[in-house]
């Protein structure tokens, strides 16, 4: 609306000009040193700066115009000039001579500045609320493809780990810790002062097979002027019931007067993924396999059926030579890849108007093949300056994402889960060929598809795979699935707002002024998924559900809001007060649509996803969801002197996300600060502590993510037949008095400053509250349900609390040598989160007893404990594997027993005791499965013989074995069950932060970032998978280290097939993921300005980056960097890892 | 904040939006199809697998007439559970104590009844009459869960209305069975006004609805059921007067439209049944169900729903193809053909015999299986092969809750418990009525060859009477949810003490009959041992599921019961 205005206005404005044209003439000439200006601006300006008449200047730089008032000024401008302004009064022609505009700027230093928070301009010694900036111009020329990457390291409290190293993947970001269990845990994302998020409603966190789509990608990095982390209740609480899991406002660059400035760069990324785990070659691998085959039965004949790994000759046998390969998965779907991006921005503008246009386009290549991502943005900001007291102005973003992925079948496959192409790759038997093999051992150059497998079968009875093999026919080949199947994740989205910004009272500083901000935003998204499985990877038939299988995802948002303002900033007498405040009113509605649907039985070699085939399955998920909402926000900021400063903030959030009965979240906030430096007694300390404050705040903020249709009682029409009739269902109860998610913050700051802000020090300590937990399954009498379900779809459940600290240290050139200075900044920030208060029914809901029939990865056990922090590990105490059979036991005894009868006979004694024998081979540190006592000594039974350790949990009672896993049998009853499961760590990071060095020597700059975590567990499930020796997938080389024969002393248990209980969650998987990643260095160099202004050039930059250089870890697996679920402990399943790579870069600026 | 709070409430955008992808409260209720479409539910509630399942499992398994079949295999999924209740070791985890089709469809009821009535202002076709017709159905269906429940549970939680919001107080209290009973019979007697004649459709509506035949009939169930405890002539009388009601309606529906069973030549009879050699293909067959005789059936036939909790427990546990596998199968006494008495069988010609058993006769076999609901069509007079049931992939069997035979039978029940009541017998003709019913219901299933052969043997003594009405109802109505409330019944009136149904059983308990023992214990080898094991009224009545212990904390647990994470 706001732009058609301006537009009428202008055109009113233009008519009434020609209409009213009436007056006296002027006329003259304009020219600088070099002689006559073509095409200058003469304009006549009222005394508000209004436009009222203009014209140019011809070749000679002559003009004449008509004007309306002698009152009037003349304002000439050009390029690259000074503007001039002349009175007009009686003079009727002017010769104007115009000087050259010398735009160089040595240093300027800005003392004292109010920067913009929250729609205030604050001067940042007053800030009284807990926030952090980062400036991007920190990482100019690093290769990021969003800018969460960049802020890694960077924000004390911000815990940020990147999801996988597949392409826009994006990151997991918690800023002080988890407050939430269900929902979105992820900080708001707030652009240019514009909420950004795309709705995921009804979206759970702890359910997704797969990575969900990063947003942030729609935010070119190149476009980002700066980041502010909002980090306390006071400082987010204007954002209200969005605010709880903390704000990344993030502001993008505007036009500047001045000259068109033109920016171009380009970027070269090289990523390679680093190096992961040995695997078993094939010739080890079916060696491997023949000992798991034969350890469970003991029978000879145990593979001789499976020809797969009997190196049978291809007379024999047709598919031979598909089976004595040593194919090595991994290095076949890894690749080089290469990321190229280009961007380039003009900005400028005169006193009018100021623009900033900017594009940029990305190409890149996975490390894994078939990868592939590009992305085009572009992003238009234009200010426009109709008087000193109105400015329109305008930004205009459009970003279009284009994303090939690996297909994965997480679903929609039964057989197998592997949702990544490297999980895939690891499990493959090793000795399984890629392509095709003739029985003369030439390639047909068609991938190797496996025969099927049917219970019970052979390759002897027919075209089949060993039924063994059933895993690895699951699975599939990874080569074959990576170059004929795909998904390709396509996004668009379009961001525009208007603004109108009109001065009613005062228009410079030192005036009372009254400002009305009105803006119109817009924000449409597209999202597709199209994939795709041809029936070339299936050995099923026709008619099976995974045959020439496609989807599709549909998903589209349309936002639309609006809002006004009123700041005021009265001006005293009495400079020392400063006090400016802020009155806003929003309103807005959303609507998204989606859909999914998925397609079999087409016909070979049509991929469209909107054929007509047989419709396999329609996502009954909300395909529609609405929301409107509108919010009133007050906001102050008074200070005395720069001395005392008082904050207030007050949001009232309506919001249809909250249901009827609660329509209204208020969140009220209150900060103080007091700068002891600005006291007079503090001035002889000054030039050493240049700022000393201390900082309180308390605010509420709230969080809700919950679908609008829960506040309704829906039917389902026609679901099903009573009779000959169709009967209607109701699908549960109305969430009438659900309430968002409420957090109550208290936060303690303290800043220092030494030697004029050289040296910065931002200390924070908080603890936080979040009431009304939200979370789903909240049990009910089956007395009050309407089906099946016993249980409402959300509740409010219980409170949570997170206490912490962060420090953040910056030193700006606390070295100087001549060129050469050195500036660094640190951060750490620990966190300890606490579940205070849980509803008993969610707790026994959540907390259900684990099936042990799945065992392995499947059967992680998550426990939601009242007073222990989430994430929690719980399992198996491992102890090593067991050395000797209980057999060697009674095979001893009986020798002993035999010796001691032989003794008598002769009649000589023979000391033979065989519970001290034990004992005293214990304590020599020999294992042997039999129950022991609190103090190590063994338990024998009535019958005189040690009693055997068994595994008792929920099926059958197995008796360990030698070169089984030791479990520790914590409350020593002999057998391993559920009460000797133990708690074994803790996912979240005890302490996380960064550091950074900048060195400058002249033009020469070189940036060194680190990150790390401290303190966390991760169960590493990848390597449960890679050594559990219990199905026929591929196992990692240290599986050779496996115990064999009576004595051995190893780590690894024996090789069982389908039996055993060797990999269960134990603290063998439970490792420390503590790390510290070297982020990236960078040495860049920018060209002085003299040797390139021959070129025509401005600035000209070159920069090298490493990222992910090194990793230091304890860790076994590839990347420690795994993100834990909102309660789930982290587990790592093989994720693409993070890449390293290499970046050079180019910018060149006219 | 005053003036905030103003500004608030002032707003311009309306931030409650109906979904338009949901049909929700706020657009339903416009039609009469609509408010038809939600009664279904209402009864359709009740056709849940684990509705059927449980009243097989509360009516039947925990009498004499079934066991666990001796071929289940270890990993069958209600094995510990069934083996629980067989062995009377029941945990209050228990899988059949759920007790939530029964609440569901409870919940549809009232949800009709909340919001029905305001659709006759909307829509001008559905008139006060339909309200009302709807109303009387569903008060009666909720009145037939209410009645269900407190037989099983004895103290059960009433809920105060349709819960739509969360923030309704979902924690019903409990009641006792006297007030569940009241409050049942009040709003039958209610239900009564409005309640449709059973033949208004003439089809499976007659049979699958509750009209004024269904609400007569759980009247007399309740009647009789209040009359054993509390040994109250009045109620026995009222029992007797809804049992004539149904008989009279019946009858005069079947004399107004002649069809099959009366031809010309027929006379006029008291009961028209359906003879020996048709009653199993009516009542039960592929082709028949919502046979003329009948009065209440849930429907699956019609709409082609399997009724998977029938097919689990009689014939295939894991609904697949593995036939012949059911949960269930009868126990020994009901395969024996006995004239002492001792078995459920006196008589060889009797056509029940081979359509309601596989194996009947078979002397070597310890149990059989199901036949009733399970086999397609009549069995003629000879055995059918246990091994050779029939084979269909899907059961869509109607469940029966009432039929005439049970109303004539409870008639029957309740005449003999007036004859002699307080008094002499002289003149007394009410054990002779009994006597009667009981024949009549006995020929009709006799083959016509060898009716004579046997003859049911009048008594005037009550208790030879009564013995031989339950064996008669034990006879006709087996496999059908009723043999174990007919034993209940039957203790009560034999207890040394009077119960108390305005106790809760947390109040007070009378000690269990011998008569009751003798048996209700018949199936097990060492009775005895059961013996203790069920020597109070507590033990008849099952435990309140844990989970609803744990949720609804207002609930009082059947004090003989614990959970399993308390042994």
């Amino acid at each position: 609306m706001a732009k058609y205005k301006f537009l009428l206005t202008l055109l009113f404005a233009v008519i009434a000009q020609t209409m009213w044209a009436q007056g006296k003439v002027i006329s003259g000439t304009v020219e600088d040193a070099m002689g006559p200006i073509m095409m200058a601006n003469v304009v006549e300006r009222d005394a508000n700066n209004r436009i009222v008449s203009a014209t140019q200047t011809d070749m000679m730089g002559n003009f004449s115009m008509e004007i309306k008032n002698p009152k009037n000024k003349l304002v000439f401008s050009y390029v690259g000039n000074k503007t001039k302004i002349v009175n007009i009064g009686t003079q009727t022609t002017f010769k104007i001579k115009m000087e050259s505009e010398n735009t160089t700027v040595s240093e300027v230093v800005v003392k004292g500045r109010r920067t913009s928070s929250g729609g205030l301009n604050i001067d940042k010694r007053e800030i009284s609320v807990s926030q952090q900036t980062f400036s991007m111009d920190k990482v100019d020329g690093m290769a990021f493809t969003s800018a969460d990457e960049a802020l890694q390291g960077e924000i004390a409290g911000l815990d940020i780990v990147s999801n996988s190293g597949n392409l826009g993947a994006g990151t997991s970001m918690r800023l002080r810790g988890v407050s939430t269990l269900s929902g979105n845990a992820e900080p708001l994302i707030v652009v240019d002062d514009k909420i950004f998020e795309y709705d995921k409603a009804d979206f759970d966190p702890e359910n997704i097979d797969e990575e969900a789509f990063s947003s942030l990608l729609a935010v070119s990095v190149d476009d980002i002027a700066d980041i502010k982390v909002l980090k306390d209740a006071a400082a987010t609480a204007i954002w209200g019931s969005q605010g709880a899991n903390g704000v990344i406002m993030i502001t993008t660059k505007r036009g500047a007067r001045g000259k068109p400035k033109v920016t171009l760069g380009y970027k070269f990324t090289g990523t390679w993924m680093p190096k992961g785990y040995d695997l078993l070659n094939g010739d080890n691998y079916t060696m491997m396999l023949k000992e798991e085959f034969y350890n469970p039965t003991q029978s000879s004949s145990a593979t001789s059926t499976i020809n797969e790994i009997n190196y049978i000759p291809a007379e024999s046998w047709a598919e031979a030579n598909n089976w004595n390969k040593n194919t090595d998965w991994v290095k076949e779907i890894k690749q080089f890849g290469e990321q190229h991006e280009a961007n380039f921005n003009i900005s400028g503008g005169g006193q009018k108007a100021t623009f900033r246009i900017s594009g940029s386009y990305s190409h890149q290549l996975g490390t894994i093949i078939k990868q592939k991502m590009d992305r085009l943005t572009t992003r238009l900001v234009l200010d426009y300056n109709v008087s000193d007291r109105i400015r329109f102005s305008t930004n205009f973003a459009l970003t279009y994402t284009d994303n090939l992925k690996n297909y994965t079948y997480g679903s929609s496959k039964s057989s197998g889960s592997h949702n990544n192409l490297l999980a895939m790759a690891l499990a493959m038997a090793p000795n399984a060929s890629i392509y095709r093999m003739d029985q003369y051992n030439n390639n047909t150059g068609e991938y190797f598809l496996m025969n099927p497998t049917v219970n019970g079968m052979t390759p002897d009875d027919g075209n089949y795979t060993s039924s063994q093999l059933s895993d690895i026919v699951a699975i599939g080949n990874p080569v074959a699935y990576a170059n004929n199947s795909w998904q390709k994740e396509k996004t668009y989205s379009i961001v525009p707002d208007f603004n109108i910004k009109y001065e009613l009272l005062g228009t410079e500083n030192g005036k009372t002024r009254l400002t009305f901000n009105g803006r119109v935003y817009f924000d449409i998204y597209a999202y597709s998924k199209p994939t795709y499985m041809p029936g070339s990877l299936s050995n099923g038939s026709y008619t099976d559900s995974d045959y020439n299988f496609i989807t599709n995802t549909e998903n589209n948002q349309f936002k639309m809001g609006s809002r006004v303002e009123l700041i005021f900033t009265p001006a005293f007498k009495n400079e020392d007060f400063y006090l400016t405040m802020l009155a806003r009113y929003e309103a807005g509605t959303q609507k998204n649509t989606y859909q999914y649907i998925g397609q079999n039985a087409i016909p070979n070699g049509i991929e469209s996803a909107t054929i007509d085939a047989h419709l396999l399955s329609m996502d009954n998920q909300p395909s529609t969801t609405k929301s409107a909402w509108q919010d009133f926000v007050y906001n102050a900021h008074f200070s005395y002197k720069s001395r005392y400063t008082l904050g207030f903030s007050l949001r009232g959030d309506g919001n249809s996300k909250f249901g009827p009965k609660n329509p209204w979240f208020i969140s009220p906030s209150v900060s103080l600060r007091y700068n002891l430096s600005e006291e007079k007694f503090f001035e002889p300390l000054r030039k050493v502590v240049s700022m000393l404050g201390i900082r309180g705040s308390w605010g509420i903020t709230g969080s809700s993510s919950v679908s609008v249709d829960n506040y309704f009682n829906q039917y389902t029409s026609r679901a099903g037949r009573y009779g000959t009739g169709y009967y209607t269902t109701m699908s549960g109860m109305k969430l009438d008095d659900l309430r968002p998610q409420k957090k109550t913050g208290l936060n303690l700051g303290f800043n220092l400053g030494l030697f004029e802000d050289m040296f910065e020090f931002d200390l924070n300590l908080y603890k936080e509250n979040t009431k009304d937990l939200i979370m789903q399954r909240l049990p009910i009498p089956t007395s009050a349900t309407w089906n099946t379900s016993t249980t409402l779809s959300y509740g409010n459940v219980g409170e949570m609390e997170n206490k912490g600290w962060e420090l953040s240290v910056t030193a700006n050139k606390f070295i100087k040598v001549k060129k050469f200075s050195v500036s660094a900044s640190v951060n750490l920030a620990q966190n300890v989160n606490k579940l205070l208060e849980m509803d008993q029914r969610v707790l026994d809901n959540l907390n259900s007893q684990p099936s042990w029939s799945n065992r392995g990865s499947k059967s992680i056990l998550s426990r939601v404990v009242v007073g222990d922090p989430l994430c929690s590990i719980y399992g198996f105490q491992n102890l090593g594997v067991f050395q000797y059979t209980y057999d060697y036991l009674t095979n001893y005894n009986t020798k002993q027993l035999q010796l001691q009868t032989q003794a008598a006979a002769r009649g000589e004694t023979y000391d033979w005791n065989y519970e001290a024998w034990i004992n005293q081979q214990l304590a020599e540190g020999k294992t042997f499965p039999v129950a022991t006592d609190e103090e190590g000594k063994v338990i024998m039974t009535n019958t005189g013989v040690p009693k055997h350790l068994t595994y008792y949990y929920g099926d059958t009672e197995y008796e360990f074995k030698g070169g089984d896993a030791i479990y520790e049998d914590v409350n020593h009853d002999g057998t391993v069950n559920e009460l000797d499961i133990k708690y074994l760590g803790n996912s979240l990071p005890k302490m996380q932060g960064g550091f950074s060095f900048t060195l400058q020597y002249g033009n020469w700059k070189l940036i060194s970032r680190f990150n790390f975590r401290w303190g966390n567990k991760i169960i590493n499930t990848a390597r449960m998978g890679l050594e559990s020796m219990y199905g026929t997938e591929n196992q990692c080389s240290s599986v050779t280290y496996r115990w064999r024969k009576d004595g051995d002393v190893t780590q690894i248990p024996r090789a069982l097939y389908g039996t055993g209980y060797n990999y269960q969650v134990s603290s063998r998987f439970v490792e420390d993921g503590s790390f510290l990643r070297f982020n990236n260095l960078q040495i860049s160099y920018s060209v002085p300005k003299k040797q390139i202004k021959k070129l025509g050039l401005s600035t000209l930059s070159a920069y090298v980056t490493m990222n992910n250089l090194f990793c230091w870890t304890k860790y076994t697996g590839i990347d420690p960097e795994i993100a834990s679920g909102t309660y789930t402990p982290a587990s790592d399943g093989a994720t693409t890892p993070r890449s390293k790579s290499i970046t050079a870069s180019l910018s060149f600026g006219f | 904040m005053k003036w905030v709070m103003a500004l608030l409430l002032t707003s311009c955008v309306d931030t409650v939006i109906l979904p338009d992808n949901k049909t929700v409260d706020e657009d339903y209720w416009q039609k009469k199809s609509e408010v038809d479409a939600v009664v279904g539910a209402a009864y359709a509630q009740l056709r849940d697998e684990a509705a059927i399942r449980n009243m097989i499992i509360w009516g039947d398994f925990r009498s004499d007439e079934l066991v666990v079949t001796s071929t289940l295999p270890t990993s069958a999924a209600y094995r510990t559970a069934l083996q629980q209740i067989y062995s009377c070791n029941i945990e209050t985890e228990n899988a059949f104590t759920s007790w939530y089709p029964f609440y569901s469809a409870i919940n549809y009821c009232n949800l009709v009844l909340e919001k029905a009535e305001g659709v006759i202002a909307v829509d001008p076709d559905y008139t006060r009459g339909d309200y009302d017709a709807n109303k009387a159905q569903m008060l009666a269906l909720r009145s037939f869960c209410y009645f269900y429940l407190t037989k099983v549970f004895h103290d059960i939680p009433v809920t105060p209305g349709a819960y739509l919001n969360s923030s309704d107080d979902l924690n019903a209290p409990q009641a006792n069975p006297d007030s569940v009973l009241t409050m049942c019979i009040n709003d039958l007697e209610e239900a009564s006004k409005y309640a449709i004649a059973g033949n208004t459709y003439g089809d499976w509506r007659d049979k699958g609805y509750l009209n004024q035949d269904g609400i007569n009939a759980i009247l007399a169930d309740i009647y009789l059921w209040r009359g054993s405890v509390n040994r109250d002539a009045s109620d026995y009388e009222a029992c007797v007067k809804y049992c004539d009601k149904v008989i009279q309606a019946k009858k005069e529906a079947y004399e107004q439209n002649p069809r099959r069973r009366w031809s010309a030549d027929d006379q006029e009879k008291d009961y028209y049944l359906s003879e020996y050699n048709t009653m199993y293909n009516d009542i039960f067959g592929q082709t028949g169900q919502n046979a003329d005789e009948s009065i209440f059936e849930l429907q699956f036939r019609n709409a082609n729903v399997t009724n998977r909790g029938l097919d689990q427990m009689y014939f295939r546990y894991n609904n697949a193809s593995s036939n012949g596998y059911g949960y269930l199968k009868a126990a020994s006494i009901y395969g024996k053909v006995d004239q002492t008495g001792n078995g459920v069988w006196v008589n060889s010609v009797d056509q029940r015999l081979y359509e309601y058993l596989y194996d009947a006769t078979s002397s070597n076999t310890e149990q059989f299986g199901v036949r009733k609901f399970v086999a397609t069509s009549t069995a003629g007079t000879s055995n059918s092969a246990d091994s050779k049931r029939d084979t269909r992939a899907s059961i869509p069997q109607n469940w029966i809750l009432y039929r005439l035979t049970d109303v004539m039978l409870m008639k029957a029940e309740a005449l003999v418990q007036l004859y002699n009541m307080g008094g002499k017998a002289e003149g007394d003709t009410r054990n002779e009525e009994a006597f009667a019913i009981c024949k009549f219901i006995n020929d009709r299933a006799l083959s016509d060859a060898n009716k004579g052969s046997y003859a049911m043997k009048y008594s005037v003594y009550r208790d030879k009477m009564e013995d031989l009405v339950l064996a008669e109802r034990a006879r006709e109505l087996c496999f059908e949810g009723k043999r174990w409330f007919d034993l209940m019944r039957y203790n009560y009136r034999h207890t040394e003490t009077k119960a108390d149904l305005r106790k809760k059983l947390s109040e007070g308990y009378v000690m269990n009959s011998d008569v009751f023992f003798e048996l209700a214990l018949r199936k097990y080898a060492v009775p005895t041992a059961m013996k203790a094991k069920m020597r109070d009224e507590r033990y008849l009545y099952m435990p309140i599921n844990q989970d609803e212990v744990e949720i609804n904390t207002s609930l009082v647990q059947n004090p003989v019961y614990k959970s399993a994470s308390k042994y």
